[in-house]
């Protein structure tokens, strides 16, 4: 899977959970999901939960910690579905 | 230190499904888990408990000055204290049909809080200040630093960091430690 195809299907994801349009808009890896797209911070674990299934891989809460932007999250599901 | 956290409960209802397959086994120890099981009403108690980490959480951060991370299991709440790592936080929360509030701190001082039904915290809090230290509100601002910790900065230079401000749907407060 390209890094494009990552970005877009993260960008789906999170989208039912933005409260800030313009931040989607204007999604790219240095976007971050609470200052920029003002996900709540009770949906981040939303977002886990929904990248769990679109990419068949299991986040532990180590890696889920790291969570919180767009490049770190696109890292993590690189690391995971490498591990498969 | 000090931190905060407000949950508008109708809100919450509306954004988050806790009964979601994985949704309290990703946020909530074992023990936590248990606790909203056997509670009268689970979904206040996950509010609850949500609201005492993410308060515990915000003045740990401030203390160490961390970097942002979301791992809300590394919290526990037992009663009205919540442990990370070897940090134990002292938590009061309050309650209405409206909204669950709690506030943590590291030391048991009695803090200032101020609970609103509207989402200018911000400017509540610098016309606190301002109030406090005799300036104009006008020459507050709230910054943040690299690590997204809320600093209330005077024009003389002056910089607090002892408080801590939430908002969540209608619903906001600030919390100070003098």
């Amino acid at each position: 899977m390209t890094k494009e195809e990552l970005l877009s299907k993260l960008k789906t994801i999170v989208t039912p959970y933005v409260q800030n349009t313009e931040g989607l808009n204007a999604l790219n890896e240095n976007t971050d999901f609470i200052k920029d797209l003002e996900i709540n911070s009770a949906n981040l674990v939303d977002v886990v939960l929904d990248v769990e299934d679109e990419f068949d891989i299991e986040i532990d809460n180590e890696a889920m910690e790291k969570m919180i932007d767009v490049k770190s999250s696109i890292a993590v599901i690189e690391s995971k579905l490498a591990a498969k | 230190m000090i931190g905060n956290d407000i949950v508008d409960l109708k809100l919450a209802q509306k954004q988050s499904n806790w009964q979601r397959k994985g949704w309290l086994q990703k946020i909530f120890t074992l023990r936590e888990q248990e606790q909203i099981q056997l509670a009268k009403q689970p979904e206040l108690e996950v509010w609850k408990l949500w609201s005492r980490k993410e308060a515990a959480y915000k003045v740990h951060q401030r203390r160490f000055n961390l970097q942002p991370k979301y791992n809300p299991k590394s919290l526990e709440c037992v009663d009205h204290l919540v442990q990370i790592d070897d940090s134990v936080y002292n938590c009061e929360t309050q309650l209405t049909d409206d909204w669950v509030y709690s506030i943590a701190t590291s030391s048991s001082k009695n803090p200032i809080s101020k609970v609103f039904d509207h989402n200018r915290v911000r400017d509540e809090l610098k016309l606190w200040f301002s109030d406090f230290l005799s300036i104009p509100e006008s020459s507050c601002s709230i910054v943040k630093n690299l690590n997204r910790i809320p600093l209330l900065r005077t024009e003389n230079g002056s910089e607090f960091s002892n408080f801590s401000i939430t908002h969540h749907g209608d619903f906001s407060a600030f919390s100070i430690d003098l």
